[in-house]
């Protein structure tokens, strides 16, 4: 049976390479690879020396190897008497739905189940060794931190079922807390009589100066009798983990895998029926990533008592519809937490309103700056977050194209709700900007911001260079669905990430363009009028006429391409 | 006009595979037809391009006299599909999906036509649960609920009876019946065959996505026995999906 776990095991790993190496054929898994390679080896490889030959960024500045082992051992330590704390005592561990349907039912014992949840586990050990290694603990080789892993895989399914066993015995969650914390508090009662008289203050001094030393002299505090008989098997762990050098490292493998095979044996006699819990226990997991999965997705209904913001007549222009439907999808599923953007604003605001020691004017010159950075932020980001458009309705496409309508008319639809409730909120907080500039004392070189142009000028933009984000994202989703939003799928870890940097720099760049008109307008009629017209009505009108037309006349153009792009887009294609 | 809905050489392929070929047929006003096939047939996407979901390669499709090319908001005005999967807004309770649909298709005075339908479909007492809160069967029940409220013309089915109780597929039966006998004309795709020979009139087989009989049942039952007996639509589909399509029986020539 081992060798048939071995081969189902081996097996897994080499599927899952194969499909990752399989998936490059697709140009969206490929960019999106290289694209996430690209970044991590900007960000952690590049700096951890040439081709692997540094000491690694998460350990690198640290020369001392032995007191690296003395805190890593006192880190796995809690994490070892943590296990048996924790809450859950139905002794469930984890399966897949196909491992529950076919391995429950098939006739091997409660051992070899047991075995082969370990030796599944392996697939992901192997992998995150693997990518530890690659990210800067080289010095265990791999090996130590596949060993390493493994026992503690082994510990852990132990500590489950024991948890389980004491409790049919009658010690439950809170003895089991009580009984670890005063574990805890003991060995930090030693901890503490160990590093008594030592001079940390001075030990911290010298650090920079004589690291060796004071690692040497910080370290013989962790060698005590008691010390090293509490941290025995801790230190084994820590060893694998930070060899000093290859004997060591043997020596802590071997010592794990007797240490391995004592905590597996154990959990197999501890003969607890986990087969029931463990099928509630992966149910429950499995809906927990189902939730997460959802409220990713934009589609968990947090407020289901949230009331439509008007109500819908029988018939008139279907694009109302959608502002009916996504204006309660934002109420529903993004809750308050875009209108809680303005719980700073207005935190700030009271808490600056009650200190006397800043001159009232100054007050205001905070208030109505914090107003604009937020108008500033929520212009930029704001397109991104309020997703209640096609973006959310992806899964839906199939349904929206039976619907008696133009593409235009869904996507004109469809935007509107994020555009009027980004609109609202930006006019809001320009204008409360201005107001708070109002009564506040400007700097000379502020004071453009204070005057009502500016609000004026500010509020007719906004609304249309919203617009035409939320169309570029909206773009996104009808032309190439599968980049949009990621299904769950999909492969994770960096293709993701390189499959978001490549959609963010795309959109930067989509975005640049579309700006590119109505700035090469706008531009020289500011310079024109600040110079010649400051200061009367006429500026407002000529600096964002043009200007705003240009962009409208590209929202417009959008709005058709899309429509049609709408139309035509064959849902069944990956895209 | 008898015909409501009029496919003339439709072609849909998918990076290569052909999935449909050269699909002909019509169903007339008040007619119920099965679409029937073994799995990857092509009859979800032969019903997927009738709704306009799928652009077609090639071939005409017609709703009503209105091509689903040329004139696609007129053709869809006058169906509902109602897909295997309830596709439903997770954040919408089940009156407002009602609403929703009635406003986007117009339907005047829609709450006179909702309340019928949560009674027919026993979501009453569900009318302000979210799809979250529902069963299989009752968001299948909303999905069809959500497609007649604007009373069709022409419905199409797919898989219609998955998820529903005993009671539900009575009832579901009898509305398809009802809604029949009423003039709206119905495609239906299913493996349930006794249900095909209940409810429908015709019946179209295809594999491969290519036709291999279309007939009444009747006719299709008694050129396969070869006018030895009775057969049941079952044995009728075994026998004639398990023969090579070019030996297939003649009742094929509806359509033309």
């Amino acid at each position: 049976m081992t060798k048939a776990f071995l081969i189902v095991t081996l097996q897994m790993l080499k599927n899952r390479i194969v499909s990752s190496i399989r998936r490059l054929k697709n140009p969206r898994y490929l960019l999106s690879t290289l694209a996430g390679l690209a970044y991590f080896w900007f960000m952690f490889l590049r700096r951890t020396g040439r081709h692997g030959r540094g000491p690694g960024i998460f350990i690198g500045a640290i020369p001392m190897t032995e007191l690296v082992v003395d805190i890593g051992s006192l880190v796995i330590l809690v994490l070892m008497i943590g296990a048996w704390a924790l809450p859950e005592q139905s002794g469930g561990l984890e399966f897949s739905e196909a491992e529950i349907q076919f391995l429950f039912a098939a006739p091997i014992s409660r051992t070899q189940i047991l075995l082969y949840k370990f030796m599944r586990g392996i697939t992901g050990i192997v992998i995150s060794a693997t990518m530890m290694t690659v990210f800067g603990f080289r010095q265990a080789k791999g090996i130590g931190l596949l060993f390493m892993f493994g026992t503690l895989s082994a510990y852990f399914i132990m500590v489950a079922l024991g948890r389980a066993r004491l409790k049919q015995i009658g010690i439950g969650w809170l003895a089991r807390l009580t009984i670890a914390i005063a574990i805890l508090l003991g060995i930090s009662w030693v901890a503490t009589m160990q590093l008594k008289g030592a001079d940390i203050g001075g030990a911290m001094d010298g650090l920079r100066s004589r690291p060796s030393a004071v690692a040497a002299a910080l370290d013989a505090r962790f060698h005590g009798p008691i010390v090293n008989t509490v941290l025995f098997v801790p230190r084994v762990f820590a060893t694998a983990m930070f060899p000093p050098d290859l004997l060591h490292l043997f020596i802590a493998c071997a010592g794990l895998v007797v240490f391995g095979f004592v905590v597996f044996q154990i959990a197999a006699r501890l003969n607890v029926s986990f087969e029931e819990a463990s099928i509630r226990y992966s149910k429950r997991k499995a809906d927990k990533r189902e939730r997460q999965q959802q409220r990713q997705r934009g589609v968990t209904v947090n407020y289901r008592r949230g009331k439509p913001l008007f109500r819908l007549g029988d018939v008139g222009r279907p694009e109302v519809a959608f502002i009916w439907k996504n204006s309660l999808s934002v109420i529903r599923t993004t809750g308050w937490g875009v209108v809680a953007l303005f719980a700073p604003i207005i935190c700030c605001s009271i808490v600056l309103s009650q200190l006397k020691m800043i001159p009232t004017g100054n007050r205001f010159l905070i208030c109505g700056a914090l107003c604009l950075i937020l108008a500033a932020i929520l212009a930029l980001m704001g397109p991104m977050m309020l997703k209640n458009d096609l973006r959310l309705d992806l899964p839906r496409f199939e349904v929206l194209k039976t619907y008696p309508l133009s593409g235009e008319t869904i996507v004109a639809g469809e935007i509107a709700a994020p555009l009027a409730l980004l609109s609202a909120m930006q006019v809001i907080l320009i204008a409360a900007g201005s107001i708070f500039f109002s009564f506040a004392t400007v700097p000379s070189k502020f004071q453009l911001f204070s005057t009502a142009q500016f609000a004026i000028i500010a509020i007719i933009f906004v609304i249309p260079i919203c617009a035409v984000q939320l169309l570029i994202q909206n773009a996104a989703a009808v032309y190439f669905p599968a980049w949009a939003n990621p299904s769950k799928e999909d492969v994770k870890g960096f293709v993701v990430m390189g499959q978001r940097l490549l959609v963010l720099a795309c959109y930067l760049v989509v975005l640049s363009i579309v700006l590119i008109p109505p700035a090469a307008i706008f531009v020289p009629t500011i310079l024109f009028a600040s110079h010649f017209l400051s200061g009367t009505p006429i500026f407002a009108a000529l600096t964002t006429l043009a200007p705003v037309a240009v962009l409208i006349g590209e929202i417009y153009l959008a709005v058709k391409l899309l429509g049609a792009q709408f139309e035509r887009i064959d849902v069944s294609e990956e895209r | 006009m008898d015909n409501a809905i009029e496919v003339r050489n439709l072609t849909k392929s998918y990076d290569g595979f052909v999935a449909v070929k050269d699909l002909s047929f019509s169903v007339k006003k008040g007619e119920v037809i099965g679409l029937v096939g073994p799995n990857g047939a092509g009859k979800t996407t032969t019903l997927r391009a009738l709704a306009g979901i799928h652009p077609p390669n090639d071939g005409q499709i017609r709703v009503c006299g209105f091509d689903m090319r040329s004139d696609p908001v007129e053709a869809k005005r006058r169906l509902a599909f109602m897909p295997d999967e309830p596709r439903l807004f997770d954040y919408l309770t089940v009156e407002e999906h009602l609403q929703f649909i009635a406003r986007v298709y117009q339907v005047a005075n829609f709450r006179a036509q909702m309340e019928p339908l949560l009674e027919e479909f026993e979501l009453l007492d569900k009318r302000n649960a979210l799809p979250g809160e529902l069963s299989r069967g009752m968001k299948q029940k909303l999905m069809i609920a959500c497609g007649f409220i604007h009373a069709p013309e022409v419905l199409i089915f797919d898989e219609p009876l998955t998820g529903l109780d005993p009671l539900g597929i009575r009832r579901m039966k009898e509305s398809i019946s009802r809604r029949a006998q009423a003039g709206a004309s119905v495609i239906l795709s299913s493996h349930l065959l006794h249900l095909v020979e209940e409810l429908c009139d015709s019946v179209l087989i295809i594999q491969s996505g290519v036709r291999i009989a279309f007939g009444t049942i009747d006719d299709l039952k008694f050129q396969i026995a070869q006018g030895k007996g009775d057969m049941s639509l079952e044995e009728a589909f075994l026998r004639i999906t398990s023969a090579d399509a070019t030996h297939a029986p003649a009742a094929t020539g509806k359509a033309e």
